[in-house]
C-alpha cells in the first residue's frame, strides 16, 4: 500500500489533486491524507512514514526553499505542485523528484507519479545538492563532492570527496537517491552508486571479479550484472 | 572700474610694444631728465585757486620744477589744477598710430607743445561752472608735433563732480597704438559679451524649467544668480555703449556693488537649498548678516565687492564641506570653490573685470553639475512612479495569481462548469477595475471598497469561504491613493490562512480636512507578520508618490502605522490631508 500526503491550501485545488491522484493510482489503492497547511502536515510527517509528498509550496521567498530542503532530506520523495514555474529548476537542484506547474492536467500529474513508480526513471534534472539531516539542521551536500554512495539498510551512506567530513547518512534508500542523481552517477553494484567522473581505472581481479578504482584511491566492487553497463559507460566517455 | 579694463587692454598693448631706452635732449635746460622713450614719467601739477586771474599752464617756458610731483593715480579730487608732463619722443620706437590715452574722472583740456589737442567737458573753477567730461579720452597726437626729442603735454583739469572721496580718480595717462588698443578692447569685450550671453540664456532656461518643469527653489535661485551675474557684467560693459560723463561713475560703482551683494547672497543660498541641509532659515540669516557686516567694512567699492564675493564663496564652501562630511557627497564642488577662493585671493584687484568672470565660470559649472544630478534623480523618481503604476497591474496579473486562479478554474470546469462561469465573471471584474485604477493616482474610497469586496469574492471562491469587509463611518466624498487598501487585503492572503468567521474591518473618519483610515485584517499568529514583501513596498511607494505630487500645492503628510493587536488583527492606519480631485 502506498502512503501519500497532499499539502494544498486552496480547497478546490486540493480536491483536484486528491481526485486525480486517486484515479491515476487506483490500482495501487493509495492511502491519501490532505493538509491545508504545512505546519499540520509536518506534525504528521514526523510520526508517520510515507512514500510521497505532493507539496504546494509558495516558493517566493528563501523561506520556501528552506521548507523544501527539509522535505527532500526525508526518506520519501517530494513532488512540488506550484504556480511558481520559474522556480522549478532551483527546486530540482535541491532534489525534488518532479515539479508540476499550475495549472496542471491529469496527464502531467500522471507522468510525475509514474516517475515514482518506476525507480529506473530518473528525475528531469539531476539535483545539484543532497539535503542531509544532521543534528538540529539540514545541510546541503554538493553532488559534485560525492565520490560514491553505499547502501546502509534503509539508509544510504554518502562518501564525500573532501577531507573535512568524509561520510554522511541520508534518509532515502539507495534506489530513491539514484532517481535524483545526474547521469554521471552509475549503480555499479546492488549496494553501490559511483560518481563516474572520479573513476581512475577498471580493475579485473581473479575469478573474473571486477572493481573500480577511484582517483581517491578507494576500490568499489562491480556487480556481475552491472559490468556491461559500466564498460559501456566508460567506452562512451573515452570516445 | 572700466578704466581698469582699459588699463588691462593697455597692458596688453604694451606687452607687445614696450622696449625701454635712453634718450637725452640737452637743448631744453628747463626740461627734466626723461629717460624712457615715449612715456610720461615725470608728472607735475599746480593747484589753481579761484583768486588766480590768469591761468598759466601750457607755455613751454614756464618753470615747473617747483610744481608738485605726483603719480597720475593720485590726482587731487574736487580740485581745479594744471598738469604738465614731458615725454621723450623717439619716432623710431613709436608705433604707427600714436595716440594719447587719458582715463580719469574730471573735465579737462590738453595741449601738446602748447597746441590744444583735446577738450573733455568744460573745466571750471567750481562745481557750478564745471561741465563733467567722459572718462576715457583717446586723441591722435598731431603729426607735426611728433619729432625726436622732448615734448610737453600740459592740461587744465577740474574734478569737482567726484564728490565723495574715492581711492583714485586717475587711471591711465599714456601714449598708445590706437589700433592695437581697440583690437584688445574688442577681444576683451567679446569675452565679456560671451559671458553675458551665457548668463542670460542660463537665467531664461532655468526660469522656464522652474515654471514649466519643476518648481524647485534651487532652480529659481540659480536662474536669479545667472541673471544678476549678467547684470553685473553688463553694467561693467556699459562703458562701451554708454558714453556717460564721470559724475555718473560713482552711481555705476554703487550699482555694481549692489548687484555683487545680491549675487553673493544667491550663491551660498543655491547650495543651501539644493542640499537637504538642516536649519535653512538660521543659516540663511547668518549668511545675510555676515554679508551685511562685510559690506560695512570701509573699502573702495571695488574692494568691497571683491570682499563680498569672497565671503560668499567661503559660505558656499562651508555648506559644501558640511554636505561632504555629513551626506557623503562628492567633493567636486568643494574643490572648485576652493580653487575660486585661491584665485580670488591671488588677484583681488581686477575682480569685476577679470576675477568675477572666471570665478563665475567655475561656480556655474559646479551649479550646473549639481542641477543636472538633481534632474537625474528627479527623472529616476518619475520613472519609479511610472513603475508603481504598472506594478499594481502586474502584481495582480502576476503568473502565480493568474495560475492559481486558472488551476481553480480547471477544476471547476471539470466538476462544476456553472461555478466556473461565475468565477470568470468576478475575476474579469477585478482585472477591469485594476486596469482603470492603475491609471489614476487617487480614487474614490467607494471605488476602492468595491475593488476590495471583489477581491474578497475571488478569495471566497478560492478558499470556499465567505469573506466580508465591514465598513464603519461615512465613505462618501473621500479620495484615497489608488489601490492601497486592496494591496493590503491581498497581502493578507499571501501571508495567512484566514477563516471566514473573522471579518475585515475598515474604520473611516474625516475630521477638519484630515482623513484617517484604519484597516483591520485578520491574522493567525504574530509570526505570520503581515506586510512584508512586495505588497508593503507597493503601498509605501504609492503613498510617497501621492505625497510628492501634492507637495506642489499643499502641505500634505501621509503617515502609516501598522501594528499587531492582541485579538489577532493586523491594524494598518493611514492618515492624510484631504486629497483634491
Amino acid at each position: 500500500m502506498m502512503n501519500i500526503v497532499i499539502v494544498e491550501d486552496e480547497p478546490l485545488v486540493q480536491q483536484r489533486t486528491l481526485r486525480l491522484t486517486l484515479e491515476i493510482l487506483s490500482t495501487k489503492q493509495p492511502k491519501i491524507i490532505c493538509f491545508s497547511n504545512l505546519d499540520d502536515a509536518e506534525v504528521y510527517l514526523a510520526e508517520n512514514s510515507i512514500d510521497l509528498l505532493l507539496l504546494d509550496l509558495n516558493l517566493m521567498g528563501r523561506n520556501g526553499f528552506e521548507l523544501l530542503k527539509n522535505n527532500v532530506a526525508a526518506a520519501y520523495h517530494t513532488i512540488v505542485i506550484s504556480a511558481y514555474a520559474d522556480k522549478a529548476i532551483e527546486a530540482f537542484e535541491y532534489g525534488v523528484l518532479d515539479f508540476v506547474a499550475k495549472p496542471y492536467t491529469r496527464e502531467r500529474l500522471a507522468k510525475a507519479l509514474e516517475r515514482l513508480l518506476e525507480s529506473a526513471k530518473r528525475s528531469y534534472y539531476g539535483c545539484r545538492y543532497l539535503s542531509i539531516k544532521k543534528v538540529g539542521a539540514i545541510e546541503l551536500v554538493a553532488i559534485a563532492d560525492i565520490s560514491y554512495i553505499q547502501a546502509e539498510g534503509h539508509y544510504s551512506l554518502i562518501h564525500l570527496n573532501n577531507e573535512v567530513d568524509s561520510t554522511a547518512l541520508h534518509a532515502k534508500n539507495i534506489e530513491k537517491i539514484m532517481q535524483l542523481l545526474p547521469a554521471n552517477f552509475l549503480r555499479v553494484h546492488r549496494s553501490y552508486i559511483v560518481n563516474m567522473n572520479l573513476v581512475k581505472k577498471l580493475v579485473i581481479e581473479e575469478g573474473s571479479r571486477y572493481s573500480i578504482q577511484l582517483t581517491t584511491a578507494q576500490e568499489i566492487p562491480i556487480g556481475r550484472t552491472k559490468y556491461q553497463a559500466v564498460k559501456q559507460y566508460l567506452a562512451l566517455q573515452t570516445l | 572700474m572700466l578704466i581698469r579694463f582699459v588699463i588691462l587692454a593697455f597692458i596688453f598693448v604694451t606687452l607687445v610694444n614696450t622696449s625701454p631706452s635712453f634718450a637725452f635732449d640737452e637743448n631744453r635746460q628747463h626740461a627734466p631728465v626723461v629717460r624712457d622713450a615715449n612715456k610720461f614719467t615725470d608728472i607735475r601739477i599746480r593747484l589753481i585757486s579761484p583768486a588766480d586771474k590768469k591761468i598759466q599752464c601750457h607755455q613751454l617756458t614756464i618753470q615747473d620744477k617747483n610744481w608738485q610731483k605726483i603719480n597720475f593715480e593720485d590726482l587731487p579730487q574736487n580740485k581745479h589744477f594744471c598738469i604738465r608732463a614731458w615725454a621723450n619722443i623717439d619716432t623710431a620706437k613709436l608705433s604707427s598710430n600714436p595716440s594719447l590715452l587719458i582715463g580719469m574722472l574730471g573735465a579737462s583740456s590738453f595741449y601738446w607743445d602748447n597746441v590744444l589737442i583735446s577738450e573733455n567737458g568744460e573745466v571750471g573753477a567750481s562745481k557750478n561752472t564745471e561741465i563733467p567730461g567722459v572718462i576715457t579720452t583717446l586723441v591722435r597726437i598731431p603729426e607735426q608735433g611728433l619729432t625726436n626729442g622732448l615734448h610737453l603735454l600740459s592740461g587744465e583739469i577740474s574734478t569737482f563732480h567726484v564728490g565723495k572721496e574715492l581711492d583714485s580718480i586717475g587711471y591711465v595717462f599714456t601714449i598708445v597704438n590706437e589700433q592695437s588698443l581697440y583690437s584688445s578692447i574688442l577681444l576683451l569685450s567679446v569675452l565679456s559679451a560671451f559671458l553675458i550671453g551665457i548668463s542670460f540664456i542660463l537665467a531664461i532656461i532655468f526660469q522656464l524649467i522652474y515654471w514649466l518643469y519643476q518648481k524647485e527653489v534651487s532652480y529659481q535661485i540659480f536662474s536669479l544668480f545667472c541673471f544678476t551675474s549678467a547684470l553685473i557684467l553688463s553694467v561693467e560693459q556699459a562703458k562701451f555703449w554708454l558714453e556717460y560723463t564721470y559724475d555718473w561713475h560713482a552711481f555705476r560703482l554703487f550699482l555694481i556693488y549692489l548687484l555683487t551683494f545680491i549675487a553673493s547672497l544667491l550663491l551660498p543660498f543655491f547650495y543651501l537649498f539644493s542640499e537637504k541641509s538642516p536649519k535653512k532659515r538660521i543659516v540663511s540669516f547668518v549668511i545675510l548678516l555676515s554679508l551685511v557686516v562685510l559690506s560695512f567694512v570701509t573699502l573702495s567699492y571695488d574692494e568691497t565687492s571683491s570682499l563680498l564675493f569672497f565671503g560668499s564663496l567661503v559660505s558656499a564652501l562651508i555648506i559644501n564641506l558640511y554636505a561632504v562630511i555629513y551626506t557623503n557627497k562628492d567633493k567636486v564642488n568643494v574643490f572648485i570653490i576652493s580653487l575660486s577662493l585661491v584665485f580670488l585671493y591671488l588677484i583681488p584687484d581686477y575682480f569685476i573685470e577679470f576675477g568675477f568672470s572666471i570665478v563665475f565660470i567655475f561656480v556655474v559649472m559646479t551649479m550646473l553639475i549639481a542641477l543636472i544630478k538633481e534632474m537625474q534623480s528627479n527623472k529616476l523618481k518619475a520613472l519609479k512612479a511610472q513603475r508603481i503604476k504598472t506594478e499594481l497591474l502586474r502584481r495582480n496579473m502576476q503568473p502565480h495569481f493568474l495560475m492559481n486562479c486558472l488551476t481553480q478554474l480547471v477544476e471547476l470546469i471539470e466538476v462544476k462548469p456553472t461555478k466556473a462561469v461565475e468565477f470568470i465573471a468576478v475575476l474579469s471584474d477585478e482585472f477591469r477595475q485594476l486596469t482603470v485604477q492603475s491609471d489614476k493616482k487617487q480614487v474614490a474610497l467607494s471605488d476602492e471598497i468595491k475593488l476590495c469586496n471583489n477581491h474578497l469574492t475571488i478569495m471566497s471562491f478560492r478558499y470556499l469561504q465567505a469573506y466580508q469587509l465591514i465598513i464603519e463611518g461615512d465613505v462618501s466624498e473621500i479620495l484615497i491613493p489608488s489601490s492601497i487598501l486592496h494591496s493590503q487585503i491581498e497581502n493578507c492572503f499571501t501571508h495567512n490562512e484566514i477563516s471566514s468567521a473573522r471579518a475585515f474591518k475598515l474604520i473611516v473618519d474625516k475630521r477638519d480636512g484630515r482623513i484617517s483610515l484604519i484597516l483591520k485584517t485578520p491574522i493567525e499568529s504574530r509570526v505570520n507578520r503581515q506586510g512584508t514583501g512586495l505588497g508593503e513596498k507597493y503601498i509605501k511607494a504609492k503613498l510617497a508618490e501621492v505625497d510628492q505630487v501634492n507637495k506642489q500645492t499643499s502641505k500634505l503628510q501621509i503617515s502609516t502605522f501598522s501594528s499587531y493587536e492582541e485579538n489577532k488583527y493586523w491594524v494598518s492606519k493611514y492618515s492624510f490631508d484631504e486629497l483634491s480631485a
